[in-house]
């Protein structure tokens, strides 16, 4: 059974199917090309079809639910608060698939091992092996949750990222290690579902990449849904005690107790097993494969995107950077936006969007910034909606003319975001949002509010061809 | 009530086996010692000044290594008197809700009880039963663990899957006990698992087990019938192929003939490749040890 049959040739490989794999190999297919996809799990997706992004988007609908009826939901097991995510998952998996299928796209099960540059030694479920060549190979091969040994993650009593969902039921507590988006994230859709919540990490702030001022709202949305966020704390040990509580003690000498812990410190690139260094792809300080801006690694022929090249490791750029290395691993016409210039969005409840510099970033860049601001219990959809905590920041350059950046802390942020990216890919002035009516009542309306805030300040401000220059450059 | 060709040539034995599957108060043999323990530990929680946390700790482990409390607790905790909206799914939820005072009631019922099984018929094809639940049970937990799923059902389902297995065979050495006969025991292993299923599958729903329990108990010899709870029937189906590979002398070190075919098909949907299994197959020691250490 162990027979290798003679290797199989295609223009391009691509190794993995998560959302970044997905778009390379579709890119690549439309442009004509033989690609095989080379996935080692059953289901085709990638962690974020089935550990990630789509069932945690699951359960923080139930915690959006829950907030509006008030219903006590700590005895309702977990995989009920997760119905349907079987088959949203099932049919996600299935309409993947097809996608392939439809693209004349191969999908090959198995691991996937560099022999050298050009081709891949696949090895199986069953123990058999076969091989593939590509004169263009993509990895994509994703990421997984970092488990510092200390912290004794057992998938039991003390999770990560990949496990949390594999909770029977609601933690009464939850200690949450970390003060990244995944940490954020659960932190606060648990919190929403009634679990108490704390939330620790090393940093003074949690989402210290973000504006201060949302995760200054972050934080104040988790303490009204009774949930801490503990600065400064580096856990070194958890210990769980036999029956009910985990405890987690700290570099400073406290201890915390909770039902669960959830250890979300990182991730790290899924590159083992690809024998990297038969192929002379380098990997970063961090563990990441290294690429340039164009996603190539330091092998002519390979590239890289997705998770496993490393941060901001969301769905939505790591799709966008595998069409793009397909683009130019193919001499395609790539897009000229800089991949900086798409949006993240952040599913805390609420939620944080943003898209372009924040007010710290356009100041660095130009020397000063003028920031219209619009909260969101000045708009009357908010009113209406019960949404009236939130933020819009609008960023413009120093003369108050240029819109640079959008950051949005509320409900309804990562799709209101997009008119803020349109805006800046359509390169309008504030004056723009001023102009042009939106329907009323929306959300958008905030837009408008804090384009009328810049303007009402540009007269502190001056524009000149030098900074108006700058801007340009940089965006 | 059918029973089995070969046991219908032999009435005395029929009506033996029968009496076993009518009487509807089925309730499994529990070791004694462990409800004795299990007493012991409760008590001195509030009246020996015990140390409680120590003994919560214990007491938790110590259920969790016996089938016929982790049965009594999980039923009591699902019971009428208890049920809370949802079922109560695992052991440590069960005796945090219940409590310790809870979990001594329901270790002296089992005391009794054990007291009347005692001098049961098939001691020692029960200690077989009970020792390849608990095995199964712990490699089903490492599966579980690998593949990121939920580790205390996993090993609920494995400790619960034969329960209709330890039933029939209980009630027939009581009946046989009761009715002076002395049935082949080969004969009644079979009539056992002709009938450990449906009995398995009756007692779930009186006691109200998790579904992927009864989905284990339904289906753990064909996962593929499965049309729930699949994966975790999965993972007590391969649990037990590694557990009956492993008694195999030198065994595990590479992937078995025995293993291919359906197993290979488990694997296949569980996404576990052979280094994988390996590695589970590479904790026989410590899991056999504490396999040992429960009986």
């Amino acid at each position: 059974m162990n027979a290798a049959a003679p290797a199989r040739h295609f223009d391009v490989v691509v190794i993995g199917s998560g959302p970044a794999g997905q778009k390379a190999a579709i890119q690549s297919a439309k442009a004509g090309k033989r690609v095989a996809v080379i996935e080692r799990d059953r289901q085709v997706g990638g962690s974020c079809v089935h550990t990630g992004t789509i069932p945690s988007k699951s359960l923080r609908e139930h915690a959006l639910r829950q907030r509006v009826r008030q219903v006590n939901l700590m005895d309702e097991p977990i995989q009920s608060l997760l119905d349907g995510v079987g088959e949203t998952v099932a049919a996600h998996d299935a309409y993947m698939a097809a996608q392939l299928e439809r693209n004349g796209i191969e999908l090959l099960r198995g691991r996937a091992s560099f022999i050298s540059p050009h081709e891949l030694a696949l090895k199986r479920i069953d123990g058999s092996k076969g091989s593939v060549r590509g004169e263009i190979i993509i990895i994509a091969t994703g990421s997984r949750p970092r488990a510092p040994v200390q912290l004794s993650v057992d998938h039991e009593h003390v999770l990560d990222s990949d496990s949390i969902l594999s909770l029977a039921y609601l933690p009464r507590s939850l200690l949450v290690l970390g003060g990244g988006i995944i940490a954020s994230e659960y932190a606060a859709m648990f919190a929403a579902l009634g679990c108490k919540i704390t939330q620790a990490d090393q940093l003074d702030r949690p989402l210290a990449f973000l504006d201060p001022e949302l995760t200054t709202f972050y934080v104040e949305e988790l303490r009204r849904n009774g949930g801490e966020y503990i600065p400064c704390a580096e856990a070194v040990a958890t210990r769980w005690d036999g029956i009910s509580q985990v405890r987690t003690d700290f570099k400073d000498g406290r201890a915390i107790f909770a039902d669960k812990v959830l250890v979300a410190l990182g991730r790290l690139a899924n590159v083992d097993g690809l024998n990297l260094e038969a192929a002379g792809v380098a990997l970063t300080s961090r563990g990441h494969v290294q690429v340039d801006d164009q996603l190539r690694t330091t092998t002519a022929g390979i590239y890289a995107a997705g998770d496993v090249i490393g941060p901001p490791a969301l769905a939505s750029v790591s799709m966008e950077q595998g069409r793009r290395a397909a683009c130019h691993a193919l001499g395609l016409l790539v897009p000229s936006d800089p991949v900086s210039r798409l949006p993240s969005g952040v599913y805390t409840i609420p939620e944080i969007a943003t898209v372009g510099l924040d007010e710290h970033g356009a100041r660095r860049h130009f020397g000063g910034a003028v920031v219209g601001r619009a909260r969101f219990e000045e708009i009357a959809r908010g009113q209406i909606n019960g949404c009236q905590r939130g933020l819009l920041k609008l960023v413009a350059d120093p003369g108050g003319r240029r819109v640079v950046g959008v950051q949005i802390a509320g409900d309804s942020a990562t799709e209101l975001v997009h008119i803020g990216q349109l805006g800046l890919a359509a390169e309008l002035d504030v004056d723009a949002y001023v102009d042009n009516v939106f329907n009323f009542p929306t959300m958008a309306e905030a837009y408008r509010i804090a384009a009328f805030d810049i303007v009402k300040q540009r007269g502190r401000s001056t524009t000149s061809d030098i900074v108006a220059d700058a801007v340009s450059a940089v965006l | 009530m059918q029973s089995s060709a070969q046991t219908a040539a032999d009435p005395g034995l029929d009506r033996v086996l029968h009496a076993a599957l009518t009487d509807e108060s089925l309730e499994l043999p529990p070791p004694p010692a462990v409800a004795v323990e299990v007493t012991r530990l409760t008590r001195a929680d509030v009246s020996d000044g015990g140390n409680v946390d120590t003994n919560a700790a214990e007491l938790a482990r110590l259920i969790q290594r016996d089938v016929a409390l982790a049965s009594q607790v999980m039923r009591v905790a699902n019971s009428a008197l208890y049920a809370r909206r949802s079922p109560v799914v695992t052991l440590p939820q069960a005796i945090a809700w219940l409590g310790m005072r809870e979990i001594r009631t329901i270790a002296y019922a089992v005391a009794v009880q054990g007291q009347v099984f005692a001098s049961t018929y098939f001691r020692r094809e029960m200690t077989e039963l009970w020792r390849e639940s608990v095995i199964t049970a712990l490699f089903a937990q490492e599966i579980a663990r690998l593949k990121r799923r939920n580790v205390e059902s996993a090993y609920l389902c494995g400790l619960l899957h034969r329960v209709g297995f330890a039933i029939v065979l209980a009630r027939v050495g009581s009946a046989a006990l009761t009715h002076r006969l002395t049935p082949d025991p080969g004969l009644v292993l079979q009539f056992a698992a002709e009938h450990e299923a449906h009995v398995g599958a009756q007692l779930a729903a009186s006691w109200r087990l998790p579904p992927a329990v009864v989905a284990a108990i339904a289906n753990w010899r064909s996962p593929a019938m499965a049309t729930e709870s699949r994966f975790e029937v999965m993972e007590v189906a391969l649990a037990r192929q590694i557990s009956d590979e492993l008694r195999t002398p030198g065994a595990g070190g590479e992937l078995p003939d025995s293993m291919l075919g359906p197993v290979s098909k488990w694997m296949d949907e569980l996404s576990i490749y052979p280094d994988e299994l390996f590695s589970i197959m590479a904790q026989r020691a410590a899991i056999y040890a504490t396999a040992e250490s429960f009986i």
